[in-house]
């Protein structure tokens, strides 16, 4: 087991922004361990069970969250995220399609530590694509 | 009116005058003992009483100023100093100096003869009443001239230069003035009778036609009279009415089902107080038992500083009410309507943004560099990419044009450079791609809704950055200027393509493109964004251009709101 990887918990309801996503992350060659959540039900439970088993796992949870999402809206699952983990235990990357400036400022009362938009075209692709890889990467690190 | 008057020019200024029915002469009176039957010629030299103003003191003064005139102020002071022989004679009307000497018990005066001078008596009037002068001009023509004569002997008699005593002349001169007061009091009250008849049709007329149910009230509260409209109104009749109290009749029960006490009612506080009551909105019940919405006025009739009744005006309002429900329903539907369609294009707009987004971003995953698509395949990749991208532009164009209206956010004092510096962040990359500048110093604050203001700068750089001249790095000079009513104006001016001016409204309409240029394909809706952005703030957003010299955008705001 990789000591130092994360854990990467993909929350997202479309498959397609998940295909989009997950290959960004293989390009990333880094040491990630993927899940994929369609909302907020499944992180629930991903939760309660990740909380029995928290003595062995030293992964590092690192959530990648739409804001839109069935059943729960991805701002309240910031809280209960952060409400079930430590700081230290949990890392909120929100991604939204919109850059709404209402959301940006509720995902960050609500505790998000990071924020992307989602990207389009090349040349949001490629930002996005940085972005993501050094914070990961920088994750890693601290971990 | 004036029961007996000569026509003289000052009374001729403000009266108008019968044809005199009866003539006087004047007379001279002396003392008894005189005895010689007298003319004018023969008072040469003696001392005459005349009375102050009136028509003789005229006549001698001008006629025989051999005269000596003791000018008095009334007669009864004239026969005074006759009788106590302090003038020699008084020159005074028959009529008017038989009653004075019968009144004041002068014994010792008798009429010596005749002054030449003659009292015509006419009715005179006041000459805004030219109808009545003519009524008595036709009483006076009754009297016939040889009624006349005989109304003169019989009341005055002609014993003038014979030993006639006055006490003879009093009671046919008093009869003759009453018989003129009689007259004129008869013409009058017809005149009268006339007149009132006329207003009383005037007034039924003008209540009988009115749309407002009128009644009156006595100080019981009880009905005096109604008109018409009142009657349809509320089904009652003249009679079902009258005698009625008025407020238990109509006025019973409140809307609200509760019983409504007479003292509470501001109709008859009208009879209590003395003072006007309008009241906007109550309910008058019906014979049937129906009621409906009112508006009226409840107004005293004074007399004597007394409110001895009431006149109540007043108004069916359901056509006003259900008007104005109806009003209220429109503005409502309205109003959801406006909301649905706003959130209709919000949700669709961003449903409609993922599956764009998903068209671009899987072109690029296709092309990703390596070269195993053939060139054509990649040319039609590109274009895929261009039209998902003006696609979603254009989503992004409706989403934010339709929500501009629902960000109710306070307005607050906003620094202009720290917006231009801001959005400048924002474009950062646009602008480094065509090296563009904007130049901004020293811009004022002004009072507005943040988002939005950066919203409208951000619009309106990215615009010129867009119609860039082609090989010309896009200069935006920023700049302002304060006018003396207070409004304050901005202007954003760039070095770009420019446009015809003919075009410089009709580049905010939404969706309005004056270049073809594929590339340079937005939205749509930025400039249209930029004017109500700016009409939201009560300001304006004008352009002015020119082509190759760039485009001048000014932004005046109405309201400049200092140190808040």
């Amino acid at each position: 087991m990789n000591r130092n990887g994360l854990n990467l918990v993909i929350v997202d309801d479309d498959q397609h922004d998940y295909e989009f996503l997950s290959r960004m992350l293989e390009g990333f060659d880094l040491p990630l361990k993927t899940i994929w959540l369609k909302d907020g039900e499944e992180v629930i439970d991903y939760l309660e069970k990740m909380a029995s088993f928290r003595d062995q796992n030293s992964y590092k949870n690192v959530f990648i969250m739409d804001i839109n999402l069935p059943k729960v809206n991805g701002l309240e699952l910031i809280k209960i995220i952060k409400n079930h983990c430590n700081a230290k235990e949990s890392f909120v990357i929100m991604l939204s399609g919109s850059m709404s400036k209402s959301d940006l400022e509720t995902a960050e009362k609500n505790g998000s530590d990071y924020f992307l938009k989602k990207p389009f075209g090349k040349r949001e692709i490629d930002e996005f694509s940085n972005s993501l890889f050094s914070k990961l990467s920088s994750l890693i690190e601290v971990s | 009116m004036w029961g007996a008057a000569t026509p003289t020019p000052q009374r001729l200024e403000y009266m108008l005058f019968t044809q005199p029915f009866i003539e006087l002469p004047a007379v001279i009176i002396v003392r008894n003992k005189t005895q010689a039957t007298l003319s004018l010629k023969e008072l040469k030299g003696l001392k005459i009483a005349v009375i102050s103003g009136y028509g003789i003191h005229d006549y001698l003064s001008l006629n025989h100023p051999e005269i000596k005139l003791d000018v008095v102020s009334d007669i009864s002071t004239g026969l005074k100093k006759v009788s106590f022989g302090m003038v020699d004679a008084m020159i005074a009307n028959i009529a008017l100096a038989t009653h004075y000497i019968e009144k004041d018990g002068i014994s010792n005066l008798r009429v010596a003869g005749k002054s030449g001078y003659i009292y015509k008596w006419g009715l005179a009037s006041r000459n805004d009443w030219p109808e009545l002068n003519k009524i008595l001009q036709k009483g006076v023509d009754l009297i016939d001239e040889r009624e006349k004569n005989e109304i003169y002997r019989k009341w005055v008699g002609l014993k003038i230069a014979s030993s006639l005593t006055f006490k003879d002349f009093v009671l046919p001169v008093l009869s003759l003035l009453s018989l003129f007061a009689v007259i004129a009091i008869i013409i009058s009250n017809r005149v009268l009778k006339k007149q009132v008849k006329k207003r009383t049709r005037d007034l039924q007329m003008i209540l009988n036609s009115v749309g407002e149910g009128i009644f009156g009230l006595d100080l019981k509260g009880q009905t005096t009279f109604s008109n018409p409209a009142a009657q349809k109104m509320l089904g009652y009749s003249l009679e079902e009415m009258s005698g009625q109290n008025q407020h238990s009749l109509i006025h019973h029960t409140k809307s609200n089902g509760e019983p409504y006490p007479n003292q509470e009612c501001p109709i008859y506080l009208a009879l209590r107080d003395g003072k006007t009551h309008h009241v906007a909105e109550e309910i008058f019940w019906r014979k049937d038992g129906t009621s409906f919405p009112v508006e009226y006025v409840s107004t005293p009739i004074i007399e004597d500083k007394l409110p001895v009744g009431a006149v109540v005006t007043f108004r069916d309002i359901s056509k006003r009410k259900n008007d104005e429900i109806l009003l209220k329903q429109y503005s409502n539907s309205l109003e959801r309507s406006n909301r649905e369609l706003s959130s209709f294009a919000s949700i669709t707009s961003h449903d409609l943004k993922t599956p764009i987004r998903k068209i671009a971003n899987f072109c690029v995953y296709i092309d990703d560099g390596e070269s195993r698509l053939s060139d054509q395949a990649k040319k039609y990749l590109s274009k895929i990419d261009l039209a998902a991208t003006h696609a979603a532009d254009l989503v992004d164009g409706i989403l934010s044009y339709s929500q501009l209206g629902e960000d109710t956010a306070p307005y607050k004092k906003i620094d202009l450079n720290k917006t231009i510096l801001k959005v400048k962040e924002y474009l950062e990359v646009e602008i480094r791609e065509v090296k563009g500048k904007i130049e901004f110093n020293n811009l004022p604050s002004i009072f507005g809704n943040e988002l939005q203001i950066e919203q409208l700068f951000e619009n309106l750089i990215s615009n010129s950055l867009k119609y860039k001249k082609e090989g010309v790095a896009p200069i935006i000079k920023i700049t302002h200027s304060e006018k003396s009513e207070g409004n304050l104006q901005l202007f954003v001016k760039d070095n770009g393509i420019g446009f015809k001016n003919i075009y410089a409204e009709k580049i905010f309409d939404p969706f309005q493109r004056l270049d073809g240029d594929i590339s340079k394909i937005g939205s749509g809706l930025g400039l249209s964004i930029c004017k109500k952005i700016m009409l939201a703030h009560e300001g304006d957003l004008t352009a002015d251009g020119e082509i190759g010299q760039g485009a001048e955008f000014t932004l005046t705001f109405k309201k400049m709101i200092e140190n808040e």
